[in-house]
């Protein structure tokens, strides 16, 4: 989800997989994020790669923010709005 | 005005259809009464039962590509369970719809509502004390880790939420049933014990 008009003032990693339900939740907060800030975003299956599989198999979704902060599991808005300093 | 002139006025002063509708009502609300005596433990055991086996569906759901319905039922779940994915199980790579602690809590507590009910209500309560010693183990276990002083672990939370899930069943659904016992009229009482 990447906004063009205010590039790189968020990096954001976004851990997930198929079949993931509180995936499709995180993705649906990202948006509504999307709405009130920019922020570059890069989603990584993580079936996709052995080693990110065996430590976030057990985590996702899993969301970095500027390689800094991390928010996982049950991510409430919240939490993912103070880490975009929303709140 | 003796006792049987003011009930004969009070009878008179109902029209018929008034005192079919009251032997209608009263019919009903006997019917619903005595369904609810007999059958408490079953619709329990029921509820616990539909729990169990809807987030035991949501992983199967998904893997068989029904995520329209696994995604609903998941998230139906939420309202009594937190899904920490970290804390959950995991089928076909697919999570459980409730934690490993609440799948335990609700498993048991099910497993034990259903021997309750199967052994017609009659298996004795335990004390509680030994309720306390059997629910304790999950509150330690539960407020350590919210806390942050330790990290519990899959182990544990299935152990101590089995306890806690056996202990509140053998505790409160023999109380139930005696409570019932104790209040029923003698004549319920004998057709209770037929059923």
């Amino acid at each position: 989800m990447t906004n063009s008009q205010d590039q790189g003032a968020f990096e954001v990693i976004f851990y997930t997989k198929a079949g993931c339900h509180l995936c499709e939740e995180a993705r649906d907060m990202l948006e509504d994020i999307a709405a009130l800030t920019s922020y570059d975003l890069t989603e990584i299956d993580i079936r996709s790669n052995p080693t990110i599989f065996e430590k976030y198999r057990y985590r996702i979704p899993v969301i970095v923010i500027n390689n800094e902060t991390l928010i996982e599991g049950r991510i409430e808005f919240r939490d993912l709005a103070k880490a975009f300093h929303l709140r | 005005m003796s006792i049987q002139e003011v009930q004969n006025t009070t009878q008179h002063a109902y029209s018929p259809r008034r005192q079919t509708l009251d032997r209608v009502m009263n019919s009903i609300g006997r019917f619903v009464g005595n369904f609810l005596i007999d059958h408490w433990a079953t619709m329990i055991t029921s509820v616990l039962g539909i729990l169990v086996f809807a987030a035991l569906s949501v992983p199967f759901l998904s893997y068989f590509g029904l995520d329209a319905i696994s995604k609903q039922i998941f998230f139906a779940l939420h309202m009594v369970c937190a899904q920490i994915p970290s804390h959950s199980f995991y089928i076909f790579g697919h999570q459980l719809g409730m934690c490993a602690r609440n799948f335990s809590i609700y498993t048991s507590m099910f497993i034990g509502s259903l021997i309750f009910v199967l052994s017609k209500k009659r298996i004795p309560g335990i004390p509680w004390w030994l309720w306390i010693l059997m629910v304790l183990p999950m509150a330690i276990d539960g407020t350590t880790q919210m806390f942050g002083l330790r990290e519990s672990t899959w182990e544990l939370r299935v152990l101590t939420g089995t306890l806690f899930g056996l202990g509140n069943v053998w505790f409160a659904l023999p109380l139930i049933q005696k409570t019932i016992l104790e209040s029923l009229p003698a004549q319920s009482l004998k057709e209770n014990a037929s059923n």
